[in-house]
């Protein structure tokens, strides 16, 4: 009986340390965000007053936060497609190359294996209207210089530029992976049926690597939600709030004066909207229908 | 179970946006050993045991805390006491120093830019240091009132310069200085064509229409082969742009807060004017000037690409370096140009004591080291940061300083500074500074780019401090 019931617990012996860990350093701190954001809540405070929703209206009355909300939405949008269709691109390049592919792949992913503060700092001089590198070859094709950053017109674009640089090799490689496991005979009964490469693309490889695609795009949209240190080196959210993104003003309006509260209160309306984006996705994915599979 | 299975990967992506969340926090401090709070850190274990003193300090990664860094070695030889010092970026320095004091974390000393005196300060977080000063018998009358002012709070908003307890001692002060090509300003033809043009001599100027005049005159120019122009300042929203502004405003007479009514007094008609001379001053600034902190500003300098700069005492240094400047002892420093007088904004870092160290007399004894006659003058040496003391001023180890390799004079700076030393005003002092420099910077922002006029923008400005001041 005593080895019935020990048996019984096992699987529950084995989780529990993970549960633990998953309590602690997860569960744990999203409760006390989600505590604080109902506070008046600074670390050097001697009280910190639960304040109701008081954090989230002065958010919701506040155009800083209505702005980064739109910055953030088309920053993701921008880059998130960007990187799908040129790591795609790519993708789909390396897994046709016979020859030097490990080299190119390696190349390619050199970027990822950079720190983003160090992207943001290598783009910022290369972006600097007198002495950037952009502007040098800008200038030797006969087009004027530009102060990217301070542009209100092309501090954005100049952002998700080298969010692209950066995580398009990532986009790449989790679908080369997926084109790399894609069986052979769908493509030989269509070659058989006189299918056009175009159609071959299309009707075979698209449907068979949907879940890839959910899965990459997924990841990079999360990701891409979270920007702060390329912001933080390149632009400072600025000109104006161009650059100002969700996660940008959770530092620049909350930690940055120790108004921990507040920027709680914008990380939990955050959480909010990525959830609701990964559980759209989620459920597209159908990834846990057994019968379904492609 | 497939409502189970979404749920968990719900949750397991929620948490990879968490992190987001929670990185700046884990990035500042809390992480480290020494912000962690434990009781075993070498530093506690140590005192206790009374057979090494450790000090753990945070400081600016700029060149006085590099020099911090230095002279602790020698500390460590003359006391036996180590000293450890972090050097770190501004910001980091303040969630440190915050998170630090939440956390009774094993830090003895930080490196505080002023405005977050008043700040810790009210909320009784730094170590007084009154009795200290008593104690060990060190005479804060040589310092430069001014820089004393800076470690200053007694409890009254926009009480710079009128005393209070001592919270710190001020280890760097650079105010404002009208930064100028001597050798340009001083060019024959220069001076026969602005004379020509303007009616008067080209000379450094003292005031504003002067300040206007030389820099449309030289913005443009080709000099040595290349396009200069008329001058540069941090420009920089977040405080780069506020900085540069409260030298206008200061010196045509404004003040930023109403401190009897504690309201914004930013529409008033010397700040509109003030302002007014900032904006219209920017039409001879480089390209880009939008996005200037202090290091392009210097870069700019040292390249040659300006004729004038409106900038840090202290940032001398970078255009005297043979290996990065081509513009090695061609510069020049006057008083900032006045509209009604000469008032520079004065920045300056100190260091100070947080509250919760278990070492006040040993950290104090450091700090009082650091700052005393001697080290005052090695730490300006050492390309540390201008001189703190009054007598360091006149102190011939620096006045005999020569730029290497040349008959210039290093320090040629300080009759300057020792001018601006007597009139320099320091950001508003009261404990929301940070925030009002926030606030303000957003609308100064606005009118960089055209977006509104200077009085709409004041009034917006004025409009969103006072709903902060609440």
């Amino acid at each position: 009986m005593k080895s019935l019931k020990l048996q019984r617990s096992g699987p529950y012996l084995v989780m529990a340390p993970g549960i633990i860990l998953l309590l602690l350093f997860a569960i744990y701190p999203f409760v006390f965000l989600l505590k604080i954001s109902f506070q008046e809540y600074s670390p050097i405070n001697a009280v910190n007053p639960f304040v109701g929703w008081d954090n989230y209206k002065e958010l919701f009355q506040s155009k800083i936060f209505w702005n980064a909300l739109w910055v953030t939405a088309v920053f993701v949008f921008c880059t998130v497609f960007l990187e799908f269709v040129i790591g795609f691109g790519l993708a789909v390049i390396l897994n046709r190359l016979t020859v030097g592919q490990r080299i190119y792949q390696s190349i390619i992913l050199l970027p990822i294996a950079m720190a983003p503060t160090v992207v943001g700092l290598m783009f910022r001089f290369m972006m600097n209207e007198q002495y950037g590198v952009l502007n040098y070859f800008a200038e030797m094709f006969g087009f004027s210089r530009t102060a990217w950053l301070s542009d209100l017109n092309y501090a954005l674009p100049a952002l998700v530029l080298t969010d692209v640089w950066q995580w398009t090799p990532f986009m790449m490689i989790i679908l080369l992976a997926g084109l790399k496991g894609l069986p052979d005979e769908p493509y030989e009964a269509a070659l058989i049926d006189g299918a056009s490469s175009w159609q071959s693309f299309r009707y075979i490889t698209i449907p068979q690597m949907s879940r890839i695609i959910y899965i990459a795009l997924l990841l990079r949209t999360i990701d891409a939600f979270r920007i702060y240190d390329t912001i933080y080196m390149m632009t400072k959210g600025g000109p104006l709030t161009k650059t100002s993104t969700l996660s940008w003003i959770v530092y620049d309006r909350g930690i940055k004066f120790l108004d921990f509260g507040y920027g709680a209160a914008i990380c939990v309306v955050m959480l909010i909207l990525v959830v609701s984006l990964i559980t759209f996705i989620l459920k597209k994915i159908d990834l846990f229908e057994v019968g379904n599979r492609t | 179970m497939k409502r189970i299975q979404v749920t968990v990967m719900v949750l397991l992506a929620s948490l990879l946006i968490l992190s987001a969340c929670s990185s700046s926090k884990s990035g500042n401090g809390a992480s480290s050993p020494a912000a962690s709070g434990s009781a075993s850190s070498p530093a506690a274990e140590s005192t206790k045991s009374g057979e090494q003193v450790t000090l753990n300090g945070v400081f600016l990664g700029a060149t006085w805390g590099q020099a911090t860094q230095e002279l602790a070695k020698e500390y460590e030889k003359e006391t036996g006491v180590k000293v450890n010092i972090e050097l770190v970026g501004r910001d980091v320095i303040y969630q440190k120093l915050a998170l630090s004091i939440a956390g009774q974390a094993n830090y003895d000393l930080f490196n505080v830019d002023y405005n977050w005196v008043p700040e810790f300060a009210s909320r009784d977080t730094l170590y007084p240091l009154d009795e200290l000063i008593k104690k060990y018998n060190v005479d804060t009358s040589q310092y430069l009132p001014r820089a004393l002012a800076l470690t200053q709070w007694n409890g009254k908003n926009g009480s710079f310069g009128e005393g209070g307890t001592i919270y710190g001692l001020p280890q760097t002060i650079h105010p404002h200085l009208l930064w100028y090509r001597s050798d340009l300003f001083n060019d024959a033809k220069n001076k026969a064509d602005f004379k020509a043009k303007y009616g008067y001599d080209l000379i450094p100027p003292t005031n504003m229409k002067q300040f206007k005049d030389a820099a449309e005159f030289f913005n443009g120019k080709e000099v040595d082969g290349q396009k200069i122009y008329g001058w540069a300042a941090q420009a920089t929203k977040g405080f780069g742009n506020v900085h540069t502004w409260l030298t206008f405003m200061y010196s045509n007479g404004a003040d930023v807060i109403d401190w009897n009514n504690m309201t914004s007094s930013l529409s008033t008609p010397e700040a509109i004017d003030a302002t007014k001379s900032w904006v219209d001053m920017m039409k001879f600034t480089p390209p880009g000037i939008n996005d200037y902190t202090f290091a392009e500003v210097a870069s700019d300098a040292a390249q040659g690409k300006l004729a004038m700069a409106l900038h840090w005492s202290w940032s001398a240094f970078e255009v005297d370096d043979p290996k990065t400047s081509k513009t090695v002892g061609k510069w020049d420093f006057v008083q900032v140009p006045a509209m009604k007088e000469s008032i520079p904004h004065l920045a300056g870092w100190s260091i100070a004591i947080p509250k919760t160290t278990k070492q006040p007399d040993e950290a104090f004894k450091f700090m009082a080291w650091l700052e005393s006659k001697q080290n005052d003058v090695r730490q300006a040496q050492m390309g540390g940061g201008d001189p703190v003391r009054s007598e360091s001023y006149t102190d011939t180890a620096l006045t005999g300083m020569k730029i290497e390799g040349t008959d210039v004079d290093r320090f040629r700076r300080y009759k300057a500074l020792e001018e601006a030393m007597k009139t320099a005003k320091a950001r508003p002092f009261f404990p929301q500074e940070e925030k009002w420099e926030t606030v303000v910077s957003d609308y100064l922002s606005q009118l960089q780019f055209n977006q509104t006029s200077v009085e709409e923008a004041m009034k917006q400005a004025d409009d969103a401090v006072n709903q902060m001041l609440k």
